[in-house]
């Protein structure tokens, strides 16, 4: 694994952002909605370290909530399709018949929009708030991961290790999570990181259309859209809170292809 | 489906058309009435049912004209800039793919490589803002919204500005639509390119390495011709499922692009109804959209059995 040049690449971008997140837990030079009279639009100095937005607020200070928002909504995403989308895919996968029909139908429901549009729907269903934006976003990436977990117990479900389990009497609890769960590892794994830069990228897109996290709450979509108007007299609002976001997700998509890779002999060298 | 989730948002559209000064009682019923809304909900559904077969959905709440009619005057330019997007995106990808895959491990390949993994985490919203700065403001090179330039009237036929003002032998005006649409267009194929890039790279590698190549090679073909005969023909259903892909994306892509460029087409108009709770709109656009994606998978389905004979018999996909 350590050769796994992607994965490494992808923990140490991923680790740089905890290390963000967690540094906001402690300490940021100034409380991210704090307003600084006539210190709108600053250049970065000493005093502002990557300068101000158009209300004077300091933005280092709120990139680094904003990882921490970001970074927190992604793994608990990713955390929470994994407890949903994989127990009911191998649920499904193990009882089959109407069950089974049931739950594949309402996958196909929720998939049958492009996921932005559906997440987008959701919030405009629910209305905004952090909450309500983690439902909308972990709404769309369950389907995915019900499938890939799904079609991977199907196979392990007819192989004989599972027939043996049950020929000496072994309760479905005890076959689901002592054999089904451990064997369908790899897909649940490599598809919780994908989950997790999903969340995060539909999350800032919801922030962006002015659909997401509310104001004050320093989300880099939201941030992103507000620098819009100022896009000439002050680019560092545009780029470096995109830049974070495109090295977050570029961060989890590495380690996903990583863990494929390492999980996966059959996979190698692909892609 | 898309009748129930646009019922659930809360808010009224009764107060969004007589605004939050008020009005008398009796006018708000009269406007509920005009609308459906004093039947139940039940009632309301099977009246959604029926209108939306006969592609009846009511009047927009914002424009009071019948939702049909914003519909026919925005899709040609969402069409026109997906096309466009599709087409630069697949041309370039396909090149691009081709290029990695021949010479592996090459410059070419570590680049395409990077560029595609990079593509496809690249926030869509922020890469077109990146843009906008770069050629727009500080290049100057193109307009920054809308579709064309005010000073140029272009009759209205198709709908769609390129081949309009070609039709009408207005050049001008056909270079200033393509101006407005470089960029918009840049952007939405950018996601594409990626998956495109991706697809090609990785079928081509298989395919090179299948014996029936080796048989070509010792046959002594030539290079382009073992390209194209062979190797293209059989990645072909792979590049055309992820075309497909790609397309379906295109509309979560739109709806990015369009709203980031002021683009008057169906991504903005979506989100624009929803932010004015305008329910026919809303509903329509759903239900629109349900079609073109089913529409699009329908012909992928097709054009792969078309190009892969081994799939034609095969009852499902």
């Amino acid at each position: 694994m350590m050769k796994n040049k992607s994965f490494l690449i992808g923990m140490a971008l991923f680790i740089f952002f905890c290390l963000m997140a967690g540094l906001a837990t402690f300490w940021t030079p100034y409380s991210y909605q704090e307003v600084f009279d006539g210190a709108a639009l600053l250049k970065p100095s000493a005093r502002f370290l990557l300068g101000t937005d158009d209300l004077g607020r300091d933005l280092f200070s709120r990139l680094l909530v904003g990882a921490q928002l970001s970074l927190g909504i992604g793994i608990f995403v990713g955390g929470l399709s994994v407890v949903v989308g994989a127990s009911l895919g191998i649920i499904s996968a193990y009882y089959g018949k109407k069950l089974d029909q049931a739950l594949v139908q309402m996958m196909n429901g929720i998939q049958a929009l492009p996921s932005l549009l559906l997440a987008l729907f959701v919030v405009a269903i629910l209305g905004g708030g952090i909450l309500n934006v983690i439902l909308s976003v972990t709404l769309v990436s369950i389907p995915v991961m019900f499938r890939l977990v799904r079609s991977a117990a199907l196979v392990e479900n007819s192989k004989d290790y599972i027939v043996a389990a049950r020929a000496v009497g072994a309760s479905d609890f005890r076959i689901i999570t002592a054999h089904l769960f451990p064997n369908c590892i790899t897909p649940i794994l490599v598809q919780s990181a994908v989950c997790c830069s999903e969340a995060i990228l539909n999350t800032a897109a919801l922030g962006f259309l002015g659909l997401g996290i509310p104001a004050p709450y320093p989300e880099w979509g939201t941030m992103l859209s507000d620098s819009k108007n100022f896009i000439e007299t002050a680019p560092q609002l545009m780029t470096i809170p995109g830049l974070c976001l495109l090295l977050l997700i570029l961060s989890t998509q590495l380690i996903s292809d990583g863990l494929r890779d390492h999980l996966d002999p059959k996979l190698r060298g692909r892609s | 489906m898309s009748f129930s989730i646009i019922r659930l948002i809360p808010g009224d559209p009764v107060t969004n058309i007589i605004g939050e000064r008020g009005a008398s009682e009796e006018r708000v019923q009269e406007i509920r009435k005009n609308l459906g809304l004093d039947k139940s909900v039940i009632e309301q559904y099977f009246i959604f049912t029926k209108n939306a077969i006969q592609g009846e959905f009511g009047d927009s709440i914002v424009t009071k004209q019948p939702v049909w009619n914003d519909f026919k005057i925005l899709w040609p330019a969402t069409f026109e800039l997906s096309m466009l997007a599709m087409l630069w995106s697949s041309l370039a990808g396909l090149a691009l793919g081709v290029l990695a895959a021949s010479k592996r491990n090459s410059f070419w390949d570590y680049g395409a490589v990077s560029l595609s993994t990079i593509g496809f985490a690249m926030p869509l919203f922020w890469w077109g803002l990146i843009v906008i700065f770069f050629f727009a403001v500080t290049l100057g090179w193109f307009p920054v919204s809308g579709r064309i330039s005010v000073e140029f009237d272009v009759p209205y036929r198709t709908g769609l500005y390129l081949i309009d003002s070609l039709l009408s032998g207005q050049m001008n005006a056909f270079f200033s639509a393509l101006k407005h649409m470089a960029l918009p267009a840049f952007v939405l194929g950018t996601v594409s390119l990626a998956l495109i890039v991706r697809v090609t790279r990785s079928s081509f590698i298989d395919i090179q390495k299948e014996d029936y190549i080796r048989t070509a090679r010792a046959k002594g073909l030539r290079k382009s011709q073992i390209l194209f005969k062979h190797i293209f023909k059989n990645a072909l259903p792979q590049i055309l499922t992820a075309l497909g892909l790609a397309f379906g994306q295109l509309l979560t892509g739109a709806i990015m692009t369009e709203t980031l460029f002021s683009w008057p087409g169906i991504g903005r108009w979506i989100v624009k109804s929803i932010e004015a709770r305008d329910y026919p709109s809303v509903q329509a656009g759903l239900f629109y959209s349900m079609l073109i994606i089913v529409f699009i998978n329908f012909v992928t389905d097709e054009l792969i059995k078309i190009v892969n004979p081994k799939l034609r018999d095969s009852v499902n996909l």
